[in-house]
């Protein structure tokens, strides 16, 4: 391998363990590395984490078919590589792990037994995510006079001597659900020991500025992750402005490493579909006006303002001038008393409506069949439906916080997501007023520039570009110390 | 002469910062060919048992003259011995040496000393020997852990005790200007500044192996404190709210009874990234503390409550390493703010970054002349006025 040419590798840990549809991170993840491939060509090759090691994974197309298998480096050492069946079942996170557990205990349990097991599970819930969250700080309180150390102290080097896939100067790329694993916490000491030029991402700042909209303590448990991740990075690739801010903000408040940052696009062009990949459902739902909310139902994503809405609309007796109300995605925690509510109110039944699992194609019918698309957030780090929306020519009511701004520019209508009564109003003259809606349809049409997953792989290129550049005239040395 | 010590804790084998205090000064005297008697109840159930010492009354004893004695134990154990003649009587009896000088340490066995001079050493020159202004600093610490009405009351109780001790005697010690300012303006007496300091010490090849075992290759900063509530009321303003200065193969390492404190204290797990960053030491013998001073890269001092001098501040500066002070911690030595290596802040957001930049930086070289400047944190060079103070006491008794 030359100096002068270092391999750029990518890492498909996320990938290699996903066994759905690519969403969200996942497909941010294989779009970046199909068009790296296109890119760099032979210098770029692909790895997972294994066992405590980075280990070489085939190519972009093994990974698409969602083998679990790695190759293992020639080099890594003999018990990294030594395992010979393929694994029977893709590796889970751990709190993934443990639900997969439970669950098929209360599912094999007879129909006497559930109600007691279930009860038992809810009770020991808080505490094994508790475990699972802190497995390092176990027995750290111990009083005999010995040192103590709050947490597992592994004594350094930590990885310097296991890891030997990377040659000084390669490049990792790492853009996945990379919380869920532990090799971040080996990126400081790839950068500091095997000089790895290390890019990493950020996608938002949710669970530590607004943890309330997330499932368990998570503030602190990714605060601790970010500022692992800002000493790891040669460069931490955000995908918004506003994703940029709240990570630097929050490094600088809490002294943590302040790396390079760069912003990149993400692309938002949806596949196009043929006639024969829609479904029966679908079709059904498509032919009468609806209002679509392409979002996982999650409290963040703040369906409820839309169904406070509707439900205002309806008191007022306008209930057969409104389309119908579709929520696209699947149901997450916290909103289990509004789907209850959506449910029985007798004002809003049967005109808010929902729709699981749809395919690409799918999605994309739903788009261009929608009289006009929301998106009532609370707090966003891109809004990727923002701009799938205007991508295919749609009017937009889109709240005003977090980075959606950045997404929708002069193109859509912003809203307070906490005032219901605004939401009312806009969605009705929205739905009513024909030549309003037109001229946000034309506007989104003629300005909105779509963004391709290839112009998102040129900026990451031109990013690490710079790093390797910056590399090579001013190497940077790590404190001696 | 004689001089009779008066305090509230032991002295012989000294841990906290009070202790140490005393007992340089005892040493200062003794130096001076002067006979010292140190006498004292012990003013909580952990402190070992030293010849000289009432043991500690006990809960029970000190509620009689307040309801609630927690954190106020010192205040009541003055009360009892100066009030309860059992007491008075057990006290005083420990003494055997008809003293020229009564020195009391803190304000507490203030009023006993002066009933003491009263019935039995009518001579005697009375030296109230001070640590902080007592009622601002407690009523900090009281209101941290017993809330805004308990603080005031309490604090008015101690500042009625700190009037009377600053009132009746002779002369005044006082560890820093703020206090001597404050003390001027309560009385005429002669007040002499002696700044808490710090001894010289030799690194030895058994604290430097006792440090590495516990700092296990780490780079790290060093946080040295009592378990004094102050010292973790710092801790936690500071380190608070997410601790991100220190890199992946870096620690804090937290020395003395604040690291089991600390450690014990919910705080630590609600600031993210500060459990895994921190290595308790707790309580560690003095060559295994100048070994983790000789390894440290960095000395914080995270204070933002208190009076008087820090002496961990003096072992800062003496120890030649980066000091990253609050202006809390640098009372007394503000000739040292801005000084090579020695970096001031004041809030938490700029303490973190100031400790992520100092250890980023080489090692500390002092130059002779910063090497000069620092010795004025010896304690032989802190308590030099002492021993004249006294003397002009006795002599002008004489005349």
């Amino acid at each position: 391998m030359s100096a002068s040419l270092p391999t750029i590798w990518m890492n498909m840990t996320t990938s290699a363990n996903w066994q759905r549809p690519p969403v969200g991170i996942v497909r941010v993840e294989r779009s970046l590395c199909a068009e790296f491939e296109k890119m760099y060509g032979k210098r770029f090759r692909c790895c997972i984490w294994r066992d405590g090691f980075f280990v070489e994974w085939p190519s972009q197309a093994s990974a698409e078919q969602n083998s679990p298998v790695p190759v293992a480096a020639e080099e890594s050492e003999p018990q990294a590589v030594s395992t010979d069946l393929p694994l029977m079942f893709p590796l889970l996170p751990r709190r993934q792990a443990a639900a997969a557990v439970a669950q098929g205990f209360l599912s094999l349990m007879p129909a006497s037994v559930r109600p007691f097991l279930n009860r038992l599970l809810h009770g020991l819930r808080p505490r094994i995510a508790k475990l699972l969250r802190f497995p390092r700080l176990r027995g750290w309180l111990d009083r005999t006079g010995r040192p103590v150390a709050m947490a597992a102290v592994p004594a350094p080097p930590l990885s310097g001597s296991k890891q030997t896939l990377f040659s000084p100067g390669d490049v990792l790329i790492s853009v996945g659900l990379d919380w869920d694993h532990d090799f971040y916490k080996d990126f400081y000491f790839l950068r500091k020991e095997q000089q790895v030029r290390v890019v990493t991402c950020c996608y938002d700042l949710i669970p530590v500025i607004y943890p309330q909209y997330c499932v368990g303590e998570v503030a602190g448990i990714f605060t601790s992750y970010f500022l692992d991740v800002a000493d790891g990075s040669d460069l931490v690739l955000c995908i918004s402005k506003q994703t940029e801010i709240d990570l630097l903000e929050m490094l600088y408040r809490t002294g943590g490493a302040q790396p390079k940052t760069q912003v990149f696009p993400l692309g938002d062009n949806v596949p196009i579909a043929k006639a024969d990949e829609i479904s029966p459902a679908v079709r059904e739902i498509c032919k009468e006006p609806f209002i679509l909310f392409v979002s996982t139902i999650e409290r963040r994503k703040n369906h409820e303002v839309l169904y406070r809405a509707y439900h205002l609309l309806c008191a007022e007796g306008k209930r057969d001038q409104l389309p119908k109300l579709l929520f696209v995605g699947m149901q997450g925690w916290g909103v289990g008393d509004l789907m209850k509510d959506i449910e029985l109110d007798q004002l809003t039944r049967d005109h808010i409506i929902r729709l699981n699992h749809v395919t690409d194609a799918e999605l994309r019918t739903l788009y261009e069949t929608a009289q006009f698309c929301v998106f009532p957030s609370l707090y966003e780090g891109w809004g990727l439906p923002v701009g799938e929306a205007l991508s295919l020519g749609k009017a937009v009511l889109c709240s005003d916080r977090g980075s959606l701004p950045e997404v929708g520019g002069d193109l859509v209508r912003y809203l307070d997501p906490w005032n219901p009564c605004v939401w009312a109003d806009e969605i009705f003259r929205m739905a009513t007023d024909n030549v309003w809606r037109s001229e946000w349809e034309q506007k989104a049409k003629s300005e909105y520039k779509i963004r391709t997953w290839n112009e998102a792989g040129i900026a990451v290129k031109l990013a690490v570009d710079a790093v390797l550049s910056a590399h090579r005239t001013a190497p940077e040395i790590f404190s001696s110390k | 002469m004689n001089i009779l010590t008066l305090c509230t804790y032991p002295i012989k084998n000294p841990k906290h910062g009070g202790q140490l205090r005393v007992r340089n000064i005892v040493d200062t005297y003794c130096a001076e060919g002067h006979g010292v008697e140190v006498v004292g109840v012990l003013g909580s159930e952990n402190y070992e048992s030293e010849e000289g010492f009432l043991p500690f009354p006990g809960g029970a004893e000190l509620s009689s003259f307040i309801p609630n004695p927690f954190l106020m134990e010192d205040y009541a154990i003055g009360q009892l011995c100066a009030t309860d003649d059992t007491f008075f009587r057990r006290l005083s009896g420990l003494i055997k040496v008809s003293p020229d000088i009564i020195h009391v340490e803190h304000p507490w066995l203030f009023a006993f000393a002066l009933r003491c001079r009263d019935k039995y050493f009518p001579s005697a020159k009375l030296v109230y020997s001070s640590h902080n202004v007592e009622w601002m600093l407690k009523k900090e610490i009281l209101k941290s852990y017993q809330g805004e009405n308990f603080a005031q009351a309490g604090s008015a109780l101690i500042e009625a005790v700190e009037l009377n001790a600053v009132r009746g005697a002779d002369a005044i010690v006082c560890v820093s200007e703020g206090d001597v300012n404050w003390t001027r303006a309560q009385t005429t007496a002669p007040i002499v500044l002696a700044p808490n300091g710090v001894k010289p010490w030799q690194l030895s090849e058994v604290g430097c192996k006792e440090a590495e075992a516990i700092t296990t290759g780490f780079s790290y900063a060093l946080y040295c404190a009592s378990a004094h509530p102050p010292n973790m009321t710092g801790f936690f303003n500071m380190f608070g709210g997410g601790f991100g200065s220190l890199k992946p193969d870096q620690k804090l390492v937290v020395a003395g009874g604040a690291g089991f404190a600390i450690a014990g204290d919910v705080r630590v797990h609600r600031s993210p990234k500060l459990a895994e960053k921190v290595i308790v030491a707790g309580l560690v013998s003095q060559p295994c503390l100048e070994g983790l001073l000789e390894g440290a890269h960095c000395v914080v001092l995270p204070l933002t409550q208190g009076g008087g001098t820090n002496l961990k501040t003096a072992e800062a500066l003496w120890s030649g390493k980066h000091v990253i002070a609050t202006t809390v911690a640098m009372r007394g030595f503000e000739r040292f703010i801005g000084a090579h290596g020695v970096f001031l802040a004041d809030d938490p957001i700029t303490f973190k970054r100031t400790l992520r930049h100092a250890m980023g930086l080489p090692p500390l070289l002092l130059s002779p002349e910063d090497v000069e400047a620092r010795r004025s944190v010896l304690w032989e060079s802190c308590l030099k006025q002492l021993p004249g103070l006294l003397a002009s006491l006795v002599v002008e008794a004489r005349i």
